[in-house]
């Protein structure tokens, strides 16, 4: 759960400084994330509060600090009550797929009366604040990762994409479209029918990377990057949210370019050469299958 | 493999690609068709795709079938098969009982019959919404076919109470408007918040039942009125779900006990079936 800007009628102690009803204070939920095939480890969650009003009201038992773990994919939801001890919390993996938010908050275990401190913003010094049961007083919205968590995945690069037949009898040209899971290359009926017949061949590979898969992944990074000068701020992680091919896609370029796919790199790409060399250079490999196919007979350059 | 089990099936990416497709650029024209002339089973949906429509995945379910109603749509019978569906399901880990793949092999497989019966097609919405996940992932788990009769067991399974585990369930989904409104919105992660909604509105309507007049007041909020603004109606589950939210909003809703959802659903609703019988 993040409360992102929301506003309060009381000051809340915000982990985001700009949020904050508060001056110096801070609070922050710290953890360190692991996962092994059966779990999801939050080792050492424990909340640091440096103020102290909500530190003694956590200490008597007014206030009370929880982390709360949330998938929506999966619709999961669970809260943990934490402290300021280190605590080791661990989920089934299956519980979880795709974006996991892990948030902290202080709520009040009672009613407060006279709720102040003198580290209250400029706005709200000289105020009490009558406080009631559940209502929040320290917030981090704290971190967003992702769990890939899928047993009989397929981890080839050819998964990202789903070739797929058309039922519009008069369409003649492949359309691609960037969904959430897959780049789905749709194709007129009678192509598809060619292409399922060869698909599984390993002398044709190439030639449909060059003729079906790079020219559509282009089209889908272009898109993106797109989407990139259009919106001031936007990062790379965000895409790989929203769409679960592009992180084959990062995963990818770092084993073929030996860094890591920033967004600075990635603003700065040519989408049709990272294409190509993501795709194992299948448009110059194609031409090469090609030459051999006709005077050779076959195929002699590798596959993916 | 023991004879009384069977591998769950995933619907591949290319079979759903396939769909969704024609319900984007065809208005479904194509697949509602298919499905119009083929009720009895979806052996047409391997020509329709051109490729292999589903795949066995590791999981293993017990064997069991879903009941078909004698007549339509029946209430009855969608509760038993909710019941069903989640004692033979809850098993399976949560990524894969929140997967569109495995909902669309029930969907389109598993449970082809039922789900053409209590959800019929008609409109090229239809299957987009209630049989794949194109509205989204939370809202094609809530509204799906199948897949909300799980869910719906799921959020309203009352384990402390052991004569009946399935009390809340029955009475939330006696009333389509109750369990989708209660079910849904924030609360549909929530098993806390819907049981003590449900705990509060099943006491109070077993109260309200005792004398005709208190019933017609309880009918009269359940049946609300529409807003002067648009077409949707308001009613005591569309109003109890908003000013729940409301009074959450600066509180985590998270904390909050099922001892305390009830106590303020409780007083909620009271307000409510008042303001329906001003």
């Amino acid at each position: 759960m993040r409360v992102g800007k929301k506003l309060f009628p009381y000051p809340v102690l915000n982990n985001s400084k700009n949020n904050s009803g508060f001056g110096d204070s801070n609070y922050q939920l710290m953890i360190t994330i692991t996962q092994n095939e059966n779990y999801f480890i939050i080792e050492k969650a424990y909340v640091e509060v440096e103020n102290q009003d909500i530190e003694r009201m956590l200490a008597d038992g007014r206030a009370k600090a929880i982390m709360v773990v949330e998938c929506s994919a999966t619709v999961f939801r669970e809260k943990y009550e934490i402290g300021i001890e280190p605590k080791d919390i661990s989920i089934p993996i299956g519980n979880l797929n795709d974006k996991v938010e892990i948030s902290s908050f202080i709520y009040a275990n009672q009613d407060i009366e006279h709720f102040n401190s003198n580290d209250f913003l400029e706005d709200f010094a000289d105020f009490d604040f009558s406080i009631e049961k559940y209502d929040i007083l320290a917030v981090d919205d704290g971190y967003t990762t992702k769990v890939v968590f899928d047993e009989d995945k397929d981890k080839k690069m050819s998964s990202i994409f789903s070739v797929i037949k058309s039922n519009n009898k008069d369409l003649n040209v492949m359309t691609v479209s960037s969904e959430n899971k897959q780049i789905v290359i749709e194709m007129p009926s009678q192509y598809f029918d060619y292409h399922d017949n060869m698909k599984h061949n390993d002398n044709f590979q190439n030639i449909f990377f060059a003729i079906i898969a790079i020219p559509a992944l282009t089209q889908c990074l272009q898109e993106i990057k797109e989407c990139f000068s259009d919106v001031y701020s936007m990062d790379i992680n965000e895409v790989m949210n929203d769409k679960t091919w592009f992180v084959s896609i990062a995963n990818r370029y770092q084993a073929v370019f030996g860094t890591e796919l920033t967004s600075d790199e990635f603003i700065d790409c040519n989408t049709y050469e990272v294409a190509q060399k993501l795709l194992n250079c299948g448009s110059t490999k194609a031409i090469e299958d090609f030459y051999n196919l006709l005077w050779n007979g076959r195929s002699d350059s590798d596959d993916e | 493999m023991m004879n009384n089990e069977m591998n769950i099936k995933f619907m591949t990416y290319d079979a759903i690609n396939t769909i969704k497709n024609d319900i984007k650029k065809n208005n479904a024209e194509n697949v509602n068709k298919a499905i119009e002339s083929n009720k009895e089973n979806s052996n047409w949906l391997e020509e329709f795709c051109g490729c292999k429509v589903f795949e066995e995945r590791k999981n293993k379910i017990p064997q069991f079938v879903l009941k078909l109603a004698k007549d339509g749509n029946d209430s009855q019978v969608a509760y038993d098969n909710a019941i069903i569906l989640y004692e033979n399901l809850n098993h399976l880990p949560r990524y894969i009982l929140t997967d569109e793949r495995f909902w669309a092999w029930m969907n389109f497989d598993f449970g082809y019959k039922y789900a053409l019966q209590a959800m019929p097609i008609t409109s090229k919405s239809t299957v987009g919404n209630m049989y794949l996940f194109m509205q989204g992932q939370r809202r094609g788990i809530f509204f799906g076919v199948l897949s909300r009769l799980y869910f719906w067991v799921d959020l309203t399974i009352d384990e402390k109470n052991v004569e009946n585990r399935y009390h809340l369930t029955k009475f939330a989904m006696e009333n389509i408007s109750r369990i989708r409104n209660i079910t849904w919105r924030a609360n549909s992660s929530e098993k806390h918040i819907v049981r003590g909604m449900l705990k509060a509105l099943k006491e109070i309507s077993e109260e309200y039942s005792q004398s005709l007049d208190k019933k017609e007041q309880f009918r009269k909020a359940e049946v609300g009125k529409n807003k002067n603004t648009g077409s949707k109606a308001e009613n005591l589950y569309t109003e109890l779900t908003r000013r729940f939210s409301l009074y959450c909003s600066v509180r985590i809703i998270d904390a909050i006990s099922e001892d305390d959802v009830y106590e303020i659903s409780k007083k909620l609703t009271y307000e409510i079936i008042k303001y329906f019988n001003k």
